[in-house]
């Protein structure tokens, strides 16, 4: 997939470097000092570049775990998150990803212990009774490259040394294979992200069909692990009540709502300058070309829809599971 | 092919089979101390030796040009590598600057099926070939230039071996080196055009909506106008909304400052007419 694969000298013998070159034979290996070289400079087209990535194998020397925003979690005590991958393979046309960065190569940070490492220390903080939580998936999808990365089995395997460390791999793949060959580990949540099939069709490129996806989720919670439905961003349409119904009435036919750890909800919604890159790079595209509002520097419905929608769906939401195990995602997505 | 390409060689000699090559003719003298070549798609210059008459012609070049529309620039040149038998090309996926100890690494974005190498770019003609490295004198330059033009993602560097260990530079002709690149025309073409189409992209990006001109001849808007009004008559055209100078809540705009109101009237009740 790969044809170029630039790689920070400081981790060309790195273990993770080694697994993931050894997937790409034919690839050209091109080794730089620092990923910020290749990533992100001044005048790279996102676009471009989303359609023929490369991949970058970086060493992240700070900063490895962050505090979540404020509303963004599934109840826990303290909320953390962390990025082994800067960008997706996924092309969904309302990321954020598109408008907070000017390249859409991959970035790979393979020094997984210096991440592990910042959870433990981030676990020090707290009583052993205490939830911890840490969310993969906000710069990246977690398990969409796993068996390239090895990503989920290596957090995996941590979180099942550290009890009260929980962890959330938020997905749209359906690349469970590692998590099904193995036993479900109590504090892991396989969150899968959804939109209707009409609209992840037009918005959600080279993403899994729902159909696929809602098959993986059901094989997960069938092996035993904790799966979360995770409805963020929710996106307006005409018919968006018909639509969001007939998905989770598709997604609760056959998954034991009984035994789902919890469901999130968030409005579609975009920092200003992040929405005016997106303008600039898909000004023939119909849902970037909306009239969003600004609501205090952030893109979104107006006021009225945002609200009618996550009522609505909230509702609804509720006539499957205990709402008590339903979350808003409220946050608003930093500008970094 | 439709976008505009901008080929730069150091050497007449590089240059004379990529004229012939795209059928290129000389283009009117617009006051540049260098002659251009062009069909129309495809510019060509010759620079002149080394990474600083490179970067000074690229610099005029798109002074003049690459802010008038996007283009995408191409550095075509021989080089000697230690190992690399002659005749040999391939496009640079790292340029070192020996001298200043600059790196540039061009993007591939296409599929551009040639092969890739590090592009060395030094001061002096270099014999000893130390690395695994094309060595050339321009690319350094031509890329740290054509940067200030264009997307980084549209500046590539095309190098076809010249010389070797076994072959010195020195014995090189100019016929010789007409002949290496003219070799290579094919496939300098087909890098051409995936720029080119990339270029074409970019173009229909930025186009204005149709009716923005229509607008520009009725009323006369700011700076700041003009910007909202590209955005909002793009974003218009997009949804489908049909906007035209002649409407009747147009036609009675006599300020430039209502016939933005009103766009922006259409586009508020956008959301009104989805809830329909």
């Amino acid at each position: 997939m790969y044809d170029t694969i630039y790689i920070e000298t400081q981790v060309a013998g790195h273990p993770i470097s080694e697994r993931i070159i050894s997937h790409y034979s034919k690839a050209n290996l091109v080794y730089c000092d620092r990923f910020g070289e290749i990533f992100n400079r001044r005048s790279q087209d996102f676009r471009f570049q989303k359609r023929h990535p490369s991949l970058i194998l970086a060493h992240k020397h700070s900063g490895h775990v962050l505090e979540a925003p404020d509303g963004y979690g599934v109840g826990g005590v303290k909320n953390y998150y962390f990025s082994v991958m800067l960008n997706c393979l996924y092309d969904c046309r309302y990321c954020f990803l598109q408008g907070m960065y000017r390249s859409a190569n991959h970035v790979v940070f393979v020094n997984y212990e210096d991440f592990a490492a910042g959870m433990k220390a981030r676990l020090q903080d707290h009583r052993d009774d205490e939830e911890v939580w840490f969310f993969s998936g906000y710069d990246c999808d977690s398990l969409a490259m796993e068996p390239i990365l090895g990503f989920g089995e290596y957090f995996v395997n941590l979180a099942e040394s550290e009890p009260n460390l929980w962890l959330e791999l938020r997905t749209k793949s359906t690349q469970i294979r590692s998590l099904m060959a193995r036993d479900p580990v109590d504090n892991v949540v396989v969150a899968f992200s959804f939109t209707p099939k009409n609209i992840s069709a037009n918005l959600e490129h080279r993403v899994p069909a729902v159909k696929k996806r809602i098959a993986a989720m059901v094989q997960l919670q069938r092996r035993g692990w904790k799966v979360g439905i995770r409805l963020d961003p929710l996106i307006y349409e005409t018919d968006y009540t018909v639509q969001y119904r007939n998905l989770l009435a598709e997604i609760f036919t056959e998954l034991d709502s009984g035994k789902l750890h919890s469901a999130s909800i968030g409005v579609f919604r975009l920092p200003k300058t992040f929405y005016r890159n997106l303008e600039k790079l898909y000004p023939d595209d119909s849902f970037v070309a909306q009239p969003f509002h600004d609501r205090d520097g952030q893109f979104s419905y107006p006021d009225s829809i945002e609200q009618e929608m996550k009522n609505w769906c909230y509702e609804e939401m509720a006539r499957y599971m205990e709402s008590e195990k339903i979350f808003w995602c409220s946050t608003e997505v930093k500008q970094q | 092919m439709s976008g505009a390409v901008c080929i730069v060689t150091a050497l007449k000699a590089e240059a004379h089979p990529l004229i012939d090559y795209f059928r290129l003719t000389r283009e009117t003298d617009d006051g540049l101390q260098f002659p251009v070549y062009s069909n129309g798609k495809i510019r060509l210059f010759v620079s002149g030796v080394g990474k600083r008459n490179c970067a000074a012609a690229v610099q005029c070049y798109g002074a003049l040009h690459a802010s008038k529309q996007a283009m995408a620039w191409l550095n075509v040149g021989i080089g000697g590598h230690g190992t690399r038998s002659i005749g040999e090309g391939l496009m640079a996926n790292r340029i070192d600057d020996r001298t200043s100890g600059e790196i540039w690494y061009p993007s591939f974005v296409s599929d551009f099926r040639c092969d890739v190498g590090t592009v060395a770019t030094t001061d002096e003609v270099e014999t000893n070939f130390a690395d695994d490295a094309v060595y050339e004198m321009e690319a350094a330059g031509f890329y740290g230039a054509a940067r200030q033009h264009t997307r980084l993602d549209l500046i590539h560097s095309y190098k076809v071996i010249s010389d070797n260990k076994l072959s010195s530079a020195m014995n090189l002709t100019r016929q010789e080196i007409s002949r290496l690149v003219g070799t290579h025309g094919p496939c300098v073409a087909s890098i051409c055009s995936m720029l080119s189409n990339l270029v074409s992209e970019l173009d229909s990006r930025h186009r204005t909506a149709r009716e923005y001109d229509k607008f520009l001849a009725r009323w006369r808007f700011s700076e700041t106008q003009k910007h909202l009004l590209r955005r909002w008559l793009r974003k218009c055209e997009t949804l489908g909304i049909q906007i035209s100078v002649e409407d009747e809540k147009l036609s009675s705009c006599e300020t430039s400052r209502s016939a933005i109101a009103v766009l922006h009237d259409e586009l508020t009740d956008y959301w009104n007419r989805t809830r329909v």
